[in-house]
């Protein structure tokens, strides 16, 4: 086959089986008049066809639909079940230990940030401040505000009290 | 419309018995196409497991068929995908033996040599590269359409048609050879 051929292999294929339109089939005509190999490759791919198509046909044995619905059918059930599953009150149990887990876990992370900031040391911060202290009497809060500063601290307050 | 594409819509709406339809419409071709694409490997029961899965897969994915293609194409895609796999683990295994059965042939007194030819013609597909006797076997057994087969194998049309070619060539090649045991 020439390279000049193989510009006919797709209509080689499908004249062998005879389902070539007029037109292309003229193209190719005119083309095996003049070529012994393509002539011999449309013979050799009629025969395969030929042969392949009297194959007899062994199909499924009997009973494999059923085999096939059998194992589709419990499938089906499986997933029914699974979603049933979901909501069964022990599966939701274990599936909720790393929700709890997490939950403790930023408690705990909280928790330890509120001791840091309880932490610090409040003498440096605003007299302003003192609003929002729980550690301070009523009458120590409207004294501080009375005659304390704008620019004074919670240590100088401290300070000067008995 | 097209039968199986309503089966298809039942089945989607839960109605089990609709893709059993589908099953029994297409079993034995599927099962035929799995064991002569299987040829070098499978005996009947081979193919059966690798067409059930394959009709398992389709259910479970029946929600991503579109019917851009018919139910068959989309059928046979799932199932050359799932031999295609089997295929190369049983070849990685080494198990790619010759089945020892032989097909349900009629009874005659030309029996003995359709059964020889038969064995011949598996032997030469066994021998093609998989591509190849993918596509002939798709064309010439199971008559897809050419935009069907390249839509089962995901190639362009030329390539099914080069497939096609050379695959044929090389079986006329083999089918020449004589058989020795």
């Amino acid at each position: 086959m020439t390279e000049h051929c193989a510009a006919f292999t797709a209509l080689l294929v499908r004249a062998a089986e005879d389902v070539l339109p007029a037109e292309d089939r003229a193209r190719l005509d005119t083309h095996l008049l003049d070529c012994p190999a393509c002539r011999e490759d449309l013979a050799d791919q009629r025969a395969v066809r030929a042969r392949l198509l009297a194959e007899p046909v062994g199909g499924a044995s009997l009973g494999f639909d059923r085999r096939v619905m059998a194992a589709i059918r419990a499938e089906a059930e499986g997933r029914a079940r699974t979603w049933l599953d979901s909501l069964d009150f022990r599966r939701w149990t274990w599936r909720l230990v790393p929700v709890a887990a997490a939950l403790a876990l930023v408690t705990a992370v909280v928790s330890q940030t509120s001791t840091v900031v309880g932490a610090v040391d409040t003498d440096t911060l605003p007299v302003s401040s003192a609003l929002f202290s729980e550690d301070i009497s009523e009458s120590s809060l409207l004294s501080l505000m009375l005659s304390a500063n704008v620019d004074d601290t919670l240590g100088t307050y401290r300070k000067d009290q008995p | 419309m097209d039968l199986d594409l309503q089966l298809v819509g039942k089945a989607r709406e839960g109605d089990l018995d609709a893709f059993g339809d589908l099953v029994s419409r297409h079993q034995h071709r599927l099962v035929h196409f799995l064991r002569m694409m299987m040829s070098s490997a499978a005996d009947r029961e081979a193919a059966e497991d690798v067409a059930q899965e394959a009709f398992l897969r389709a259910f479970r994915s029946l929600g991503q068929f579109r019917g851009q293609s018919t139910f068959k194409t989309w059928l046979y895609q799932i199932a050359t995908n799932v031999a295609r796999t089997q295929v190369s683990r049983r070849r990685d295994r080494k198990e790619d033996q010759e089945p020892e059965t032989r097909p349900d042939l009629p009874s005659g007194e030309n029996v003995e040599r359709r059964v020889i030819a038969h064995d011949q013609l598996r032997r030469a597909l066994a021998e093609l590269p998989d591509d190849w006797r993918e596509a002939v076997i798709l064309r010439d057994i199971e008559g897809l359409e050419y935009r069907e087969i390249a839509d089962v194998l995901g190639i362009p049309m030329g390539t099914v048609e080069s497939r096609i070619f050379r695959g044929r060539q090389r079986l006329k090649a083999a089918l020449q050879e004589p058989h020795h045991d």
